[in-house]
């Protein structure tokens, strides 16, 4: 690398590094802002998930700013100041600033929500303790399984009950599961972004050669790797058995929607 | 549209109104909003917003009562819990949105909005009772009263009288 080029990576280091310190700033006043709102409304997910969309659209602004500053004022100077390949150093460094971002961005959220789903824990365990009753005689009732809404005949006066589980025991199960598993997830569902990453760099050194099967493979072993984690997580924190029929299902729709289209994949294992 | 959800509507526009004015970005000024809803205060204070709160909620409170019996319950229900804790959130929302450097409080403010569509969720138990004589349904999934014989719920011809 020339003085110049070292000169021109320097300064997109530098803008970088502003839009880096701004989502910094940003996340930090977001973990600060959503852990209030989630301790002003423990049972109700809506206001926290109202203001991660909202966060998340200050980010996505803060992102555009990368592809317009380089599309108007970079990319041109990248391709003046060498050959093709100067400006892929240019547009990597993007790509990988790029991505990076959006990991650190879903690496926050999941945290905001675990700890939301943290708090729920106590409070699902709390509710789980109540004794439910008839509401015409008062006298006990004994749900089959406390966290699924039942009609319930009063074992006193034979009355009707409609059980509907506490909100906290619904809440947890229907929200903190996903945003836990989620989490769980996300470590895999990254790795996978940049093996995705390495693999186009790889065939572009290469004239966009095919992807090679044996590489094919290691992606579909990340993405069953993924969901597995996903679903064994989700069964965890619920205590029920792994839904194998999940995980399949999520891997039908890979197989069909990134494997089958390919040649080599095709080629070797069909599309069954 | 619903009444009671016409209503909420209302009632988060004036929500929007005074938080604005609070913060500066309306064009009438604090004084003149926050006595428009006959509350004498120079500055958005705690105290004052709360009392601006108060009086939305007696006006949506009194609106209520005249459109409930055209709307849906759970409608209402959803409404009625948003209007109990409305005064009490205006100042808690006015400091979320002026606290923050970044402009993210306005984020946070309209978060908190429609905090509440669980109001009328998760209660425990329910019991279904005859319209006509108030005995409890015995069986589940028969809407026969098992006591007087009628029909647990109304049916279209009685509603329609």
């Amino acid at each position: 690398m020339n003085a110049e080029q070292q000169a021109l990576v320097q300064r997109w280091d530098g803008f970088l590094a502003k839009i880096k310190e701004r989502l910094d700033e940003i996340i930090a006043e977001a973990t600060a802002g959503c852990a209030q709102i989630a301790a002003q409304h423990p049972l109700d997910s809506l206001p926290l998930n109202n203001a991660l969309t909202g966060l998340d659209h200050r980010i996505r602004q803060l992102r555009e700013r990368i592809e317009e500053t380089w599309d108007g004022q970079v990319e041109e100077k990248f391709s003046d100041a060498g050959d093709g390949g100067f400006l892929d150093v240019g547009l990597d460094k993007k790509e990988d600033f790029e991505t990076a971002f959006d990991h650190h961005w879903s690496n926050a959220k999941a945290k905001i929500l675990c700890d939301y789903a943290a708090s729920l824990y106590p409070l699902a365990q709390e509710a789980s303790q109540q004794q439910p009753k008839c509401d015409q005689c008062g006298a006990p009732l004994t749900p089959s399984i406390i966290y699924k809404s039942e009609m319930i005949a009063c074992p006193a006066c034979s009355a009707q009950n409609l059980y509907e589980p506490p909100l906290a025991i619904v809440a947890y199960r229907g929200t903190a599961a996903h945003y836990l598993a989620d989490a769980a997830m996300l470590p895999k569902r990254q790795a996978i972004d940049w093996f995705r990453i390495e693999v186009d760099r790889w065939r572009r050194a290469r004239e966009w050669a095919p992807e090679p099967l044996e590489s094919l493979e290691k992606w579909r072993a990340m993405e069953l790797d993924a969901w597995t984690t996903y679903a064994n997580e989700k069964a965890r924190v619920l205590g029920e058995p792994v839904d194998q029929g999940y995980i399949d299902g999520r891997m039908a729709h890979f197989d069909k929607y990134e494997l089958h289209m390919n040649q080599v994949w095709v080629n070797a294992h069909g599309k069954g | 549209m619903d009444p009671a959800d016409a209503l909420a509507q209302q009632l988060d526009s004036h929500r929007r109104h005074v938080l604005d004015a609070a913060a500066g970005k309306e064009a009438s000024s604090w004084t003149e909003v926050a006595a428009a809803y006959g509350v004498q205060s120079p500055s958005p204070t705690p105290e004052a917003l709360e009392a601006v709160g108060k009086s939305i909620v007696e006006g949506a409170t009194a609106a209520l009562k005249g459109i409930e019996k055209d709307a849906d319950p759970r409608r209402v229900a959803f409404l009625k819990g948003r209007l109990e804790k409305f005064a009490a959130d205006l100042p808690v929302a006015h400091k979320q949105s002026s606290g923050s450097k970044l402009g993210l409080g306005g984020i946070f403010a309209n978060a908190t909005a429609h905090a509440g569509w669980t109001g009328g969720h998760g209660k425990i138990k329910r019991v279904i009772k005859c319209r006509n004589c108030g005995a409890p349904q015995q069986e589940a999934r028969v809407f026969v009263c098992s006591f007087c014989g009628g029909p647990v719920f109304a049916t279209d011809e009685t509603t329609s009288e």
